[in-house]
């Protein structure tokens, strides 16, 4: 789903593209496709390239599941796209979704650390 | 797990329609050109640029697919695609769907149809409250100690009862026919007589009516009777106010106080039950052993602890009453195990016949389907090259081959609905068959026929769909047409479906070839007498008017008399139980002057008959003399032998002029042996004769009799004139079981015939499956082998040479199959010996004969599609392809 590239190939846990989704729209408020990509690119410091093949489907499951809502709108070199935003059930479940997360990475780094 | 906003989105996606489709390539549309821009800023040309942001992309059509999907039903909704798209490809191809639907609708058919038998019969509870807590108390003889038991006698039933602790309630009943005077003609209605508390210890009650009370279980209450419901609606017409009527029933004014349910049917053959007198004095008697006892363990007793208790109480019965109970000990069997055990073992057989009849069945269609698959490759290459994963071609294939399975099944089922019928209508009433008219097809047949279904569109479907899907794309894609020499894997797979199949015909055909050839003896068995144009009936004697010995003997003289005076007659006899009625009395006797060994009193068949018998059935007379004026009732009595005593008892002496002593109702009498007769099969064509005893009925008549009448022509059109003459005499008297006994015999051979019939027919069908597998096995590699054959042809290879490469293929595959089958056979056959008479279960003869019909068989399939390859035109051959 999605893959490290540049300098490390790094296979992240499954699950965590929503999240990272999620995470993205909370900071950057309404966004397109595209655009989410991008930041996670830029954020990630080229580490984590989200697929396109994996983004859409994503998109679409999720507002399946209200977590992100659509609406069609204009691009800043005017073209039309649709612009993602975080649904109040979202921000919930990315608040789950990241103290899931912390936990479990919790636990793995003091697993590595201890040995 | 679907909270109801995500099932509203839903449904307003299926609003959306098209729009969604548009919409959703517009934003990938979008994406594309932003990262094309991107590309071109970071330095590529314009065609890299739209390249590598494509590619990144990947397949769109998939990713389509799979936005989609999240929003559909999704299951569902590729469940109908993969159905819809099952149906085309099987309607694209009727002869194959057609041949493989008759192949599993045999199948799944004779299956659902013997399952529902041995769910109605052998499955299901029986009809009665907590079921599972009734037993049956039979008396069994320690000493005899060959495993048979009787019932028991009144008398041991009631100290049973008083000194049991491990029962919440005992019972007994014993037949207890009734005749019906005072309508047209006096009619015998079968019934039961029962003691009190059994009704309620089945938890049956009347619909209409009441149950018997207290009083009516002593000699003074007042005569009453409970119907059946079907002697209520076919004997007195379902009159609705019944209760309270009184008829003249055996000679007796008789209330009628309630009507059972439908369903009530215990003991089988009853009509009517009549309370059991428990203070007469037949409830003292000891030494006779014919009341079938029942009880109710009490709550939480097992079945151990109550066999315990009894076998003591048996023990203090033996010590009190040593004359009728030493050596007599209680056995106690559950009560289902007492009516369905029996019948068991055959319907198990049956149950995995048919159950090969589906295995064959379902390599068969496996086969095809795997025949099927190497055709379909590119199109199966081509879906997966569109993105299409292994698991849903797998999914797609199962798909057909479940549709397949289910039309299968549901018109096996409607198969199995007039196989059921047909089953029963192969039983007849007098074979006694358990349960028999509680068989029908319930939601647990359904359900086995669904299971089953499922599992064989599974099992045929499985290997050639895993199979078709596990492929190189591109060697698929670029293969131009048919393969040349196929797969070798495939090959095997083929190979083995054909060989097991073949095994498993074998096994139902040598099955089935020995119960053809058991029957062929059995039918040929000499019954010992002539059996054409016989008439054999029953005819009643109340004891009220003929009590007396002399008065009953002159009356059944006289019926006789007229009988035989018939025109349509040649010669009326009398016997107290006619061959083939299944009544038979079972008497104890001693040789005169020989010392007795108590532990080993020898029994035989008693039969009281006119002089005429012998002459009017056609048994020989070996030696001595027939029944005559002498032996009349206060002349010195004298005893007709069998052969079989005289072989067993004076071997190396005459017989004749030698006395024994049997026991009659009670008193010693002792019989002068006057003559010796051929041998007849008394109770049954396959029951072997033992010893038989005869007595002259003027000395000894019995309290019924069967009227034997030899007609001069066939014997139906005499049955109207003989039943006048007879009521022209006493029209009080019943006259019941009016049967040829060409009836009769065919009767008392009901259940090997019936057994033969359905194994032949299950054997038929795997025959058919098998032959029809071959030739299709055949004739793909005939066809695969078009070009080789070509090739060959031009090469100079003549047509016998074709011919011998193709058939030596497939002879290779029959004799595996027919040598696998025929060990499988020589293990299983054993199993059914008890349903051959007269026949070995591993009869060479049958062996042979099976495995020769197969190869040949086998052989004529495959040399169909063998003369086909010898025809090709090696042009036409070569250019093939």
């Amino acid at each position: 789903m999605i893959k490290g590239k540049a300098r490390k190939k790094s296979e992240l846990l499954p699950g965590t593209l929503d999240m990272l989704i999620l995470k993205t729209l909370e900071q950057g408020g309404v966004m397109h496709g595209y655009g989410i990509v991008e930041r996670i690119r830029q954020l990630s410091e080229d580490v984590l390239q989200v697929e396109e093949g994996s983004l859409y489907p994503a998109l679409q499951r999720m507002q399946l599941k209200d977590w992100v809502a659509s609406d069609w709108g204009h691009s800043a070199n005017n073209r039309r796209a649709r612009y993602y935003r975080l649904t109040p059930a979202g921000r919930k479940q990315l608040q789950q979704e990241v103290s899931e997360f912390d936990r479990v990475m919790g636990a793995i780094l003091r697993v590595i650390q201890t040995a | 797990m679907e909270n109801p906003g995500q099932l509203w989105r839903r449904l307003l996606f299926f609003l959306k329609g098209e729009r969604f489709d548009r919409e959703l390539e517009e934003e990938m549309r979008f994406h594309i050109d932003m990262k094309v821009e991107r590309n071109i800023a970071a330095g590529m040309s314009p065609e890299e640029a739209r390249f590598d942001a494509v590619r990144s992309f990947g397949n769109r059509t998939k990713l389509h697919e799979e936005s989609r999907e999240v929003w559909l039903f999704s299951h569902l909704e590729r469940l109908a695609q993969d159905l819809r798209y099952g149906l085309r490809v099987l309607g694209r191809n009727p002869a194959f769907s057609l041949v493989a639907v008759l192949a599993l609708a045999l199948g799944i058919g004779a299956n659902t149809a013997i399952f529902s038998v041995v769910n109605s019969v052998l499955l299901r509870p029986l009809p009665f409250p907590d079921p599972n807590s009734l037993v049956i108390l039979r008396a069994v003889n320690v000493k005899a100690g060959d495993g048979s038991t009787l019932g028991a006698s009144p008398a041991d039933f009631f100290d049973w009862r008083a000194q049991s602790g491990a029962f919440e309630a005992l019972g007994a009943e014993t037949g207890g026919g009734v005749t019906l005077t005072g309508t047209d003609a006096p009619e015998l209605i079968p019934g039961a007589r029962f003691s009190e508390g059994l009704l309620e210890m089945l938890g049956a009650r009347p619909f209409m009516g009441r149950p018997f009370s207290r009083e009516e279980f002593k000699s003074s209450g007042e005569a009453v009777v409970l119907l059946s419901y079907r002697a209520w609606r076919g004997r007195f017409g379902g009159d609705p106010e019944i209760v309270g009527k009184s008829f003249n029933l055996s000679g007796r004014a008789t209330t009628v106080i309630g009507v059972m349910p439908a369903d009530f049917k215990h003991p089988n053959y009853a009509e009517v039950w009549t309370p059991m007198p428990e203070d007469s004095g037949e409830m003292r008697i000891r030494s006779s052993r014919y009341v079938s006892v029942i009880g109710r363990l009490a709550e939480g007793v097992p079945i151990e602890q109550a066999q315990t208790e009894m076998e003591t109480i048996a023990a203090r019965l033996s010590e009190q009453h040593p004359e009728s109970n030493a050596d007599w000990s209680v056995r106690l069997v559950p009560l289902k195990e007492q009516i369905v055990g029996k019948i068991r073992p055959a319907l198990l057989i049956l149950l995995g016949a048919v159950g090969f009849v589906l295995l064959v069945a379902c390599a068969n269609v496996a086969n095809m389907l795997l025949a099927r698959s190497a055709a379909r490759q590119k199109e199966i290459a081509l879906r997966s090259a569109l993105g299409a994963s292994r698991s849903r071609v797998v999914r797609q294939l199962l798909t057909e081959s479940l549709l397949l399975s289910s039309v299968g099944a549901a018109l096996g089922l409607l198969a199995a609905y007039w196989g059921v019928d047909a089953i029963i209508a192969l039983i007849p009433e007098s074979m006694n068959f358990p349960r028999l008219d509680e068989i029908r097809i319930d939601t647990h047949v359904l359900g086995f026929t669904v299971a089953i279904s499922f599992l064989t569109g599974v099992g045929f479907g499985l290997i050639p769909a895993l199979q078709a899907s596990k492929q190189d794309l591109q060697g698929s894609l670029k293969e131009s047409g048919t393969r040349s020499s196929g797969d070798r894997g495939l090959q095997r797979a083929r190979a083995m479906l054909i060989v097991s199949e073949i095994a498993l015909t074998l096994l139902l055909l040598t099955g089935a070839g020995l119960l053809v050839k058991s029957f062929a003896r059995l039918q040929n068995t000499d019954p010992g007498f002539r059996q054409e144009n016989l008439l054999t009936m029953s005819i009643g004697a109340s004891m009220k008017k003929y009590g007396n010995d002399g008065d009953r003997a002159s009356y059944y003289t006289r019926i006789m008399e007229r009988v035989a005076a018939l025109p349509e007659v040649e010669s009326a006899a009398l016997s107290s139980g006619a061959p083939m009625t299944g009544f038979n009395l079972l008497f104890s006797f001693t040789i005169e002057g020989r010392p007795a060994n108590p532990d080993d009193v020898p029994q035989g068949i008693y039969a009281s008959i006119s002089p005429n018998y012998f002459r009017t059935l056609g048994i020989p007379l070996l030696s001595g003399r027939e029944f005559d004026e002498r032996d009349a009732a206060g002349s010195p009595p004298a005893a007709i032998i069998n052969e079989t005593m005289a072989r067993q008892f004076f071997s190396g002496e005459d017989p004749l002029g030698k006395r024994i002593r049997i026991n009659y109702l009670g008193r010693p009498t002792s019989l002068e042996i006057v003559g010796v007769v051929r041998d007849t099969r008394q109770e049954a064509l396959a029951q072997k004769t033992g010893i038989e005893i005869y007595s002259c009925y003027r000395q000894a008549p019995w309290f019924s009799t069967a009227l034997i009448v030899r007609a001069k022509a066939a014997p139906a059109s005499a049955t109207l004139s003989v039943r006048r003459a007879i009521q022209s005499i006493d029209s009080d008297q019943a006259i019941t079981s009016v049967k040829t006994m060409d009836e009769l015999i065919s009767e008392s051979v009901a259940q090997p015939r019936l057994y033969t019939w359905l194994l032949s027919v299950f054997a038929a069908i795997a025959l058919t499956l098998a032959a029809v597998g071959i030739y299709g096995v055949m004739s793909y590699t005939v066809a695969q082998r078009t070009h080789e054959i070509g090739i060959r042809m031009a090469l100079g290879a003549q047509v016998g040479d074709i011919l011998k490469m193709i058939v030596s293929q497939s002879l290779s595959l029959v004799f595996a199959g027919v040598g696998l089958g025929l060990i499988g056979a020589v293990a299983l056959t054993r199993i059914m010996s008890a349903l051959l008479y007269d026949v070995s279960a591993t009869d060479p003869a049958t062996f042979a004969a099976i495995a020769l019909l197969l190869s040949a068989v086998a052989l004529l399939a495959s040399l169909i599609p063998a003369r086909r390859a010898t025809k090709v035109d090696p042009l036409t051959a070569l250019r093939y392809e």
